[in-house]
């Protein structure tokens, strides 16, 4: 056990030292308890798997993929996918002296994610998609008011989890309400009248989600000018949940590489900092690997 | 006003080619408006078949006014040539054989399958209208227009091709002097609304042409911009043109104006450049943390910031007056409220226009460095 615990805290050291790579030891979470194997060896932005057994990567070894779309800064037709499902035993949020329940924290976060957007770019549209028990909705036509899908955010209600959710339904209404079809991905120097993104919010540490399309999947993953997000809050995990399993399918939905992925514990900063870096443009924002906040003078 | 696809409903398909070429070539005349159809609604039609009609009038602006020529088509015989009406004018009254068989070639050898056949009539006429409306301008009525025309020939080497002049009814005389603006340093610019209401709002490419106008003792003149072109050069204020001077002439006016454009063309260009090496500089430090940026004018930037374990987006952006107006800092909180909405500051930060722009950068990043961690509190505090 504790060999490991050194093997780790070396590579943490070497990682640090890599210009591009730069380690954020940030969080709570770096305390030296003994579940420092269990939980990601680096900060909450790297997509890597919440695995116990899986070695560490080397750095170096990881490929950055190269951008092949022109970096305009197209509007975007952002699919916010929020689960309104709690788990029956869930640990709260904590941010100051307040804690919150996981869907509050969430909700709050996508607030922050909602009023910044706009702000950046009023061009930007938003529609808000629901996670039931088992599943998928279509609630709100994209839209330029922020405040009437915060409004719909706010009022919607928590439900129960079954032990599996089927996300075919997602892809269907990408298709079928996202317009995505209708961009001409012949000629990518053309910048694209706008850009589809999936913001895929998932609070469950224990439902698996599955894809039973998997064509109907990749034929929208790799469209050049879709993404497809993920930010996941999840308890800690361990043999008892599936936050690891569901970490790993979740990571693989996307397949082109330029997507974003945040698995984030019960900590509200982490929460609102991942929530932060979404706002980030798929065209133009860096790959997450490369991504560094730190100010260069 | 209708749309050029309904116009084009009422003709059968022969001549639907003939209209649609005239609308597609920007060369006919000098302004910047284009030649357009113009049918009379009114006028009976042989059968119920509205499709049919086989005559219109042709509407050329032609020096400030306009010109309409009526076409003809035998209804009998689509593929003979078509007669031509000089609506009002003296032009051609009574022309001799001759002078079409030399000069309007392409009517008197008629080809029913050039689509641009007409066109070329109509281009031709325009070369005889011009040296109709010369010799009219010879006349000793109009010795000063005439010095002019002659000055601007000798001393500017303006063409024939390059000014257009009508003397109408009332014996005003009407000059269009196209302007030979190079718009080469133009940086790319959109046009807001391309068509509207089915017809095209910028046809010909950008152009620039002066309309001198005199009646009587009175001089007037007029710059007229190309659509795409009015849009960016009077993005900010209105072009001021200096006031004709009417001892000095054309001769000296024109070169004025021209030159205000250029001015204008290259105070767009220096300010674009500039914007453009700000935002670079921004990117050149800080693009691993970019959110976004305008990559098409490169007047906004959005970027993600940490220092010291606190975290803001902050955003810069750039307005036309800039380096002259300081460019705006924001700070925007990812995780605290004020008034129902996230936290807002904007940076204040030393400024000077002079600066380069990658000094520039580096002093608001700089300040930045301090100003985030201090916002953090602020915001705690709210």
């Amino acid at each position: 056990m504790s060999d490991s615990k050194e093997e780790n805290k070396e590579k943490m050291k070497r990682a640090n030292q890599s210009d591009e790579y730069k380690v954020e030891s940030t969080t709570e979470e770096f305390d030296n308890k003994d579940d420092i194997e269990q939980i990601i060896v680096s900060d909450s932005d790297s997509p890597r798997q919440i695995d116990s057994t899986t070695k560490e990567e080397e750095p170096e070894d990881y490929v950055i993929p190269k951008k092949v779309l022109p970096c305009h800064n197209v509007p975007e037709r952002i699919i916010i996918v929020y689960d309104r499902a709690e788990d029956e035993v869930s640990t709260k949020f904590e941010l100051g002296a307040q804690s919150f329940t996981p869907a509050d924290m969430i909700k709050r976060s996508l607030e922050f994610f909602l009023h910044n957007k706009s702000s950046i770019d009023n061009r930007h549209q938003f529609a808000l998609v629901v996670l039931n028990e088992n599943s998928v909705v279509w609630v709100k036509d994209f839209t330029h008011d922020v405040k009437s899908i915060i409004t719909t955010l706010q009022d919607t209600p928590n439900c129960h989890t079954e032990d599996v959710l089927v996300l075919d339904k997602l892809f269907d209404l990408v298709n079928s309400k996202s317009e995505l079809r209708k961009l001409d991905t012949g000629n990518l120097d053309v910048p694209p009248k706008y850009v589809v993104r999936i913001l895929f919010v998932y609070g469950r540490s224990f439902t698996m989600p599955q894809i039973k399309n998997q064509d109907l999947r990749k034929g929208i993953v790799e469209n050049p000018f879709f993404t497809f997000d993920v930010i996941m809050t999840h308890e800690k995990p361990n043999t008892d949940n599936n936050a690891e399993r569901i970490s790993k399918f979740l990571q693989n939905v996307d397949t082109k590489g330029f997507a974003y992925f945040f698995p984030v514990a019960r900590n509200a900063k982490d929460l609102h900092i991942a929530m932060a870096k979404l706002l980030g443009h798929p065209l133009q924002r860096p790959c997450q690997k490369a991504a560094n906040y730190f100010i260069n003078t | 006003m209708e749309s050029n696809k309904e116009t084009l409903q009422k003709f059968p398909k022969t001549i639907r080619k003939y209209i649609q070429e005239l609308w597609l070539d920007g060369t006919i005349v000098l302004s910047c408006g284009n030649v357009n159809i113009y049918t009379d609604d009114k006028k009976p039609i042989y059968g119920n078949d509205l499709s049919q009609g086989t005559n219109f009038v042709v509407c050329i602006p032609f020096a400030g006014k306009i010109l309409n020529w009526e076409i003809i088509f035998n209804d009998e015989d689509l593929s003979l040539a078509p007669d031509f009406d000089f609506i009002d004018d003296e032009f051609l009254l009574d022309p001799d054989i001759d002078v079409i068989e030399t000069d309007v070639p392409s009517l008197a050898k008629w080809d029913i399958e050039d689509s641009k056949g007409l066109v070329a009539v109509i281009k031709e006429f325009l070369v005889l209208y011009k040296k109709y409306q010369f010799l009219k301008l010879q006349d000793n009525r109009y010795t000063r227009q005439y010095m002019e025309y002659s000055l601007l020939n000798e001393e500017l080497g303006i063409t024939q091709d390059e000014i257009e002049v009508l003397i109408d009814q009332k014996e005003s005389v009407h000059f269009l002097i196209a302007l030979k603006i190079d718009c080469s340093n133009l940086p790319p610019h959109a046009q807001r609304e391309f068509f509207a209401g089915g017809k095209c709002l910028n046809p010909g490419g950008d152009s620039a042409t002066l309309k001198v106008t005199y009646v009587g003792n009175k001089v007037t003149t007029t710059v007229v911009l190309s659509p795409r072109l009015e849009e960016i050069l009077c993005k900010t204020n209105q072009l001021n043109f200096p006031p004709f001077n009417k001892d000095s002439g054309l001769v000296e006016y024109v070169p004025l104006v021209h030159q205000a454009v250029q001015n204008r063309i290259q105070q767009i260009r220096n300010h674009y450049n500039l914007c453009n090496n700000f935002i670079s500089a921004f990117l050149a430090y800080q693009g691993h943390s970019v959110l976004e940026y305008d990559s098409i004018n490169f007047m906004k930037i959005s970027l993600m910031l940490e220092v010291e374990n606190a975290y803001s987006v902050v955003t810069i952006t750039l307005d036309n007056k800039f380096p002259q107006s300081k460019p705006k800092v924001q700070l925007l909180s990812i995780s605290h409220k004020k008034n129902d909405i996230p936290h807002v500051e904007n940076l204040a930060y030393p400024y000077s226009p002079k600066w380069t722009m990658e000094f520039l950068a580096n002093k608001i990043l700089t300040q930045l460095a301090e100003a985030v961690p201090m916002f953090k509190e602020d915001c705690i505090k709210f």
